[in-house]
């Protein structure tokens, strides 16, 4: 699934077709995991959104936001906004937050593009933390600050009135009368991130694809063959903006707060994290580097010295405390450290990230077989 | 057909075979928020499989516990600049858990006043529960908290170190049928106008650290003052400002400036420096956690405090103490005043109760968070056993308007429009002496509950609690 | 008039310590080529130096507080005092001094080891693989922090004689209440003698010189047969020390805690960035404007006029000077 080797069509419709089963199963397969409940399956689908999104830029252009989490937070707002003054239904949500966050893209990308490398990447820092700061002071008419922008039933909700729709008890998003919580909501989701990986896929596969790959290459040799490669690279940044807006829409979509921390720069710093531990520039890497750190998020911070002693309880007492004694300081508050560890050691082993260990994996299976 | 206010039949609980049924409906029913149950219910949508009807009668609350447990969630910061005092909170959740279930000394539990709990659990069941790290960000805590509810069946959400993850977790629960007992928050807003039906709050606010406050600081410093306010850049903050305000310009206090810092500034000497020549007397400090730390170390370092101004001592308040936070400012609180909601200093039944099986415990005293985190879950579990259910609606019923006694803090009233504990508030002051590394705060007056009162439709203060039936 | 002086005089403070985090960072990229993402956490270790010193000084008697009986509360007494009376409380009352004493060694083992433990292995791959790698250990090193001392900051005050203020402007003939703390103009200095040192370093000795023709050109310093990879090592070591000792002068300025050096770390790239990636000149430069600008954004006059423009003033300018100047202040294509 390298950008660089061209498959067949129908290797790529197979990939699609697999894609959409795991998706669409993920809550069976969740579930032996510990991940099978709606919320952090929505996070799933969420944060890979945005780490596709995110690696359409990174992972073929080279060029490193380190800023993309204001998209995420504008997608919010507009979304959190048309859910108080338009409707409750996802869709003119989703369609503004695309379009908001795709002019605030367009915006900071024109600007910030205009340098490269780690120039680049400071001037989108610098918007984002800007973005951020003011959010949570003085804009806080517009994002209701540290609380965040909560949907509230006193909201106008204009097209919703017109139409008679009356909300009782506190909001929630409804896709034509299909509430958008629990699995409901997560299909939502899926069905976004389905839609997203198609258009990341057709985006790789595409001649647009192979011009930003070639910039990654090389920029001047580009330059001399008479390309100019800006309209290019703004192209492909605002639809990665837009990408972000999108993850930023569902998460208002599914749980109506939009906050500020969504714009910090530890947000932005978390999907190029999640892009280069899954592998940049694969397609899937990301959505597993997404998995993986919201996984330990949700799941290993819950893991409490109650929890471990219960799961040692097979062993005999002296072992088991022993093993509790080893475990605990990776696990709850220690889930941070667990990570920690893991970037290091996925990167240390597998530079390329977890896509390149299970490319070596298959590899190693393979010549097994022969 | 009104499931949400009969409480369930219990021979459903225990019908093997029903549950056995029902199990995967219950987790996809319980994942649609009780509104949508109700709703689903109300409109008559019945088409469902015949065990969801079932399941509408039985469990006609979301996560009402089966078999022999019920689970409790602690959604506590584990990790952020809050993460010492969220371990504190923790350790106190799983004392109340001990002494719930009647293991340990039993602590508060012999001294709380009406006391419904007997030691053998709640309801007959016993307690078990979940954790979760809150990272003190509203979209993490979130998280967190529909975790424990959507996965681990939690009954009620408990824990926290900050108002604006307070609201945010309290507005989930509310939406989910859940009740949450808020932990450390301190922003009017909590009780004020984001209040909620299924949220109480123990901890007290700014309203009352300043109507506590005043009286002290007109004592101790006068009543010709100008005051200079230096206010974390957040709803906290200015609720803060606002209520030090509002009661300090009552004693005929005038406001000079109030700056607004931007929120884990680090280095606050730009902010400081204006204060010298400002012609204030009095510095408010609206800051707290490493801010505070910070903006105060400092402030002495800018010698603040040496200072003469208008032929008075220059003075500096810090509103809102706490003693672990304390810690890092060292020998700069010496004599600093400011208001708290418990110290472990305290010498009533119950105070020493909790200290003592707490000390026992862990080799050191609890914090004012670990204080109110213990008492909210006791005072949940009360609630339950008082009602003899876990119907969130019979609880809220259970506790609003419960007057208790014996737990740290005199006579308590939960007050019934919103949700907000009534007490005295402590006014405390940096101890000169420390007898021991522990003994950082001394309590200089207890300002009695009828001085910190306010009304529940003050300007400012009026919200929607909303209804238990319709969240 | 004394509003604005005392604001440079922050400004000044602000910007030393900017300039010193930023020298390191800078430094290592400029002659590695590694964008290192620990290096918050290398400021931060060097403020726990001087956590520790000051817990080993004060090793204490303790006395148990008998009006307490649930749990064991100690009035507790330093050894240092009680062997060696008001001397024992000095050495205690300059526990962050001593620190540096301490810090120039540890911080430089600690370099060392980092860099020929893990850093070495990264020179020749991608910034990516860099950027998450460090980041990897910045977290394991803040974790390993966090369980041994907590997560609250800790007091580490500075000696007794410079805690307090000094009457600037009696000095200067400007009114008794322009007052600055003592410690912040001693930090300030340490900051320009460190600088001072690490150009004088870079410039008068050979290894200096060929560390800075490493910078412009590392392929041919290779070609020249000097074992480049060596003063790798001592580069990054040097770092790791600047960085440390701006942590442990910072402390009584601001309690150490744990995440400390994740709050720099985003400044700390934006002054090297505007400074000119690489440009030990350009990153002092920086740290100096920034600080002088955020200081000045901060007063309430500004404020009235442009509401929040200290939150966002650092990030503006750096906006600005990379438009008008693509590479930084003083960076080099």
């Amino acid at each position: 699934m390298d950008a660089i080797n061209s498959s067949s069509a129908r290797k790529d419709n197979l990939a699609m077709i697999i894609f959409v089963a795991v998706v669409l199963t993920a809550p069976l397969w969740g579930k032996l995991i510990g991940a099978g409940y709606p919320d952090l399956l929505q996070k799933f689908a969420i944060f890979g959104l945005f780490a596709i999104g995110f690696n359409l830029l990174f992972g073929l252009t080279g060029y490193l936001s380190f800023g993309h989490a204001v998209f995420l937070g504008v997608g919010s707002y507009t979304a959190a906004w048309s859910f108080k003054l338009l409707s409750m239904n996802p869709i003119p949500a989703v369609i503004f937050a695309l379009l908001l966050s795709g002019l605030f893209a367009a915006a900071i990308g024109y600007v910030s593009l205009k340098r490269t490398g780690i120039y680049f990447a400071i001037l989108t820092l610098a918007f984002a933390q800007m973005g951020y700061n003011l959010a949570y002071s003085v804009l806080t008419p517009i994002t209701n600050g540290e609380t965040g922008l909560r949907v509230l039933r006193s909201d106008p909700r204009i097209i919703d009135s017109a139409f008679g729709v009356q909300i009782e008890g506190s909001p929630i998003g409804s896709f034509f009368g299909i509430e958008m919580t629990g699995y409901s909501g997560f299909y939502f989701c899926a069905a976004m991130l389905i839609v997203g990986f198609y258009v990341a896929l057709r985006v790789f596969r595409s001649p647009f694809g192979m011009k930003l790959v070639a910039i990654k290459s090389n920029q001047t040799r580009m330059e001399y063959t008479g390309y100019n490669p800006k309209p290019y690279l703004l192209t492909v940044f605002i639809i990665s903006g837009m990408y972000a807006g999108l993850a930023g829409a569902l998460m208002v979509i599914v749980d109506p707060l939009a906050g500020a921390e969504r714009m910090q720069w530890t947000a932005s710093g978390e999907v190029v994290l999640m892009t280069i531990l899954g592998g940049v520039g694969t397609l899937v890497g990301p959505l597993l580097g997404a998995a993986v750190i919201k996984y330990f998020e949700n799941i290993f911070s819950a893991i409490n010295e109650t929890v471990l002693q219960a799961t040692f309880d097979f062993l005999p007492a002296g072992l088991q405390n022993f093993m509790v004694a080893v475990v605990h300081p990776f696990v709850g508050e220690g889930w941070h450290l667990t990570l920690g560890v893991l970037f290091m050691i996925v990167i240390i082993f597998m530079p390329g990230g977890i896509m390149e260990g299970i490319r070596r994996l298959t590899n190693w299976v393979r010549r097994r077989k022969e | 057909m009104a499931p949400e206010t009969g409480f369930p039949c219990e021979q459903f609980y225990y019908h093997e075979e029903v549950d056995k049924v029902m199990s995967d409906d219950i987790k996809n029913f319980s994942t649609l928020s009780r509104r949508g149950f109700l709703k689903t219910s109300v409109a008559g949508a019945m088409a469902a499989s015949a065990p969801a009807f079932f399941v509408n009668n039985a469990y006609a609350y979301t996560n009402a516990p089966k078999g022999s447990t019920v689970t409790f969630g602690f959604n506590v910061p584990q990790t952020g600049a809050y993460a010492d005092e969220g371990a504190d909170e923790l350790r106190a959740y799983r004392l109340a858990v001990k002494h719930i279930n009647g293991e340990g000394d039993g602590g508060m539990l012999n001294t709380m006043r009406p006391a419904a709990l007997k030691g053998d659990g709640v309801n007959g069941k016993k307690v078990d529960f979940v954790t979760g790290d809150t990272q003190t960000k509203s979209d993490a805590a979130r998280a967190s908290a529909k975790r424990m509810i959507e996965k681990d069946g939690a009954i009620m959400i408990t824990g926290g170190s900050s108002s604006g993850v307070a609201i945010a977790v309290q507005s989930l629960c509310h939406e989910q049928g859940i009740i949450f007992m808020a932990g450390l928050t301190h922003s009017n807003d909590t009780t004020g106008k984001d209040r909620r039906k299924y949220g109480f709050r123990h901890f007290f606010n700014t309203e009352m650290s300043g109507a506590a406050l005043a009286p002290i600081l007109e004592k101790e410093f006068g009543n010709d003052r100008v005051a200079y306010h230096l206010t974390a850049d957040y709803t906290w903050g200015w609720s803060q400002e606002g209520s030090i305000k509002k009661y300090t310009e009552a004693l005929g206090w005038k406001t000079g400036d109030a700056v607004r810092t931007p929120l884990g500034a680090g280095d606050f000497s730009q902010y400081i420096t204006p204060v010298l020549n400002s012609g204030a007397d009095v510095l408010v400090l609206n800051h707290y956690g490493k801010d505070m730390v910070n903006s105060l170390t400092q402030s002495v370092q800018f010698g603040l405090r040496d200072k003469q101004v208008n032929g008075q001592d220059f003075q500096i308040v810090v509103p809102l103490f706490s003693r672990l936070m304390a810690q890092g400012a060292g020998d700069n609180i010496k004599g600093i005043y400011g208001s708290t909601n418990w110290n472990w200093s305290l010498q009533d039944e119950g105070s020493k109760a909790f200290v003592k099986s707490f000390g026992a415990e862990y080799g050191f005293p609890p914090s004012q968070a670990a204080h109110t985190c213990y008492v909210q879950a006791l005072l949940y579990a009360d609630a339950c056993q008082r009602a003899g259910t876990f119907d969130p609606c019979g609880v809220i019923e259970a506790l609003e308007g419960h007057k208790f006694d014996g737990m740290g803090n005199g006579p308590v009233e939960y007050r019934q429009e919103d949700h907000q504990c009534f007490k005295d508030v402590l006014v405390v002051r940096g101890n000169e002496q420390p007898a021991s590394q522990f003994d950082l705060l001394k309590v200089v007056e207890v300002t009695p509950r009828s001085k910190v009162e306010y009304s529940p439709t003050m300007d400012g203060y009026s919200g929607n609690l909303g209804s238990c039936q319709a969240a | 008039m004394d509003a604005i002086l005392i604001q440079i005089l922050n400004g000044l403070d602000k910007g030393g310590a900017y300039a010193l985090i930023a020298l390191g960072l800078t430094l290592v990229f400029g002659t590695l080529g590694v964008v290192n993402f620990a290096h918050g956490a290398l400021f931060m270790l060097g403020a726990f130096v001087s956590v520790t010193v000051q817990n080993i000084l004060t090793i204490s008697r303790k006395v148990k507080d008998e009006s307490i009986t649930f749990f064991d509360a100690y009035k507790e007494t330093p050894y240092l005092e009680i062997w060696w009376g008001d001397t024992g409380a000095m050495i205690i009352d300059y526990a962050v001094p001593i620190s540096i004493f301490v810090a120039i060694p540890v911080m430089l083992l600690i370099g060392l080891a980092m860099e020929r433990g893990l850093i070495r292995f990264f020179y020749k791959r991608e910034d990516a693989d860099q950027i998450l790698v460090t980041f990897g250990l910045a977290i394991v090193i803040q974790e390993i922090v966090k369980a041994n001392y907590g997560a609250n900051p800790i007091p580490t005050p500075a000696p007794e004689v410079v805690a307090g203020s000094a009457p600037v402007g009696s000095w200067v003939g400007l009114g008794a209440d322009l007052v600055y703390p003592w410690w912040r103009m001693i930090y300030l200095s340490f900051a320009l003698t460190v600088i001072g040192a690490v150009f004088a370093f870079l410039h008068y000795t050979t290894f200096g010189m060929v560390v800075r023709a490493g910078m412009h050109d590392r392929e041919t310093v290779g070609l020249l047969g000097i074992n480049i990879e060596r003063r790798f090592t001592i580069v990054f070591g040097l770092a790791a020390v600047v960085a440390g000792l701006a942590g442990t002068m910072y402390t009584p300025i601001l309690p150490p805690d744990y995440h400390m050096g994740m709050d720099f770390l985003v400044l700390s790239f934006v002054v090297v960035v505007v400074g000119g990636m690489g440009s030990l000149a350009g990153a002092v430069a920086a740290g100096f404007l920034l600080g002088i600008l955020q200081s000045f954004a901060s007063m309430n006059e500004v404020k009235s006029i442009f509401p929040g423009i200290d939150q966002i003033i650092i990030y503006l300018v750096a906006v600005v000077v990379l438009l008008v100047r693509p590479r930084g202040l003083m960076g080099k294509d």
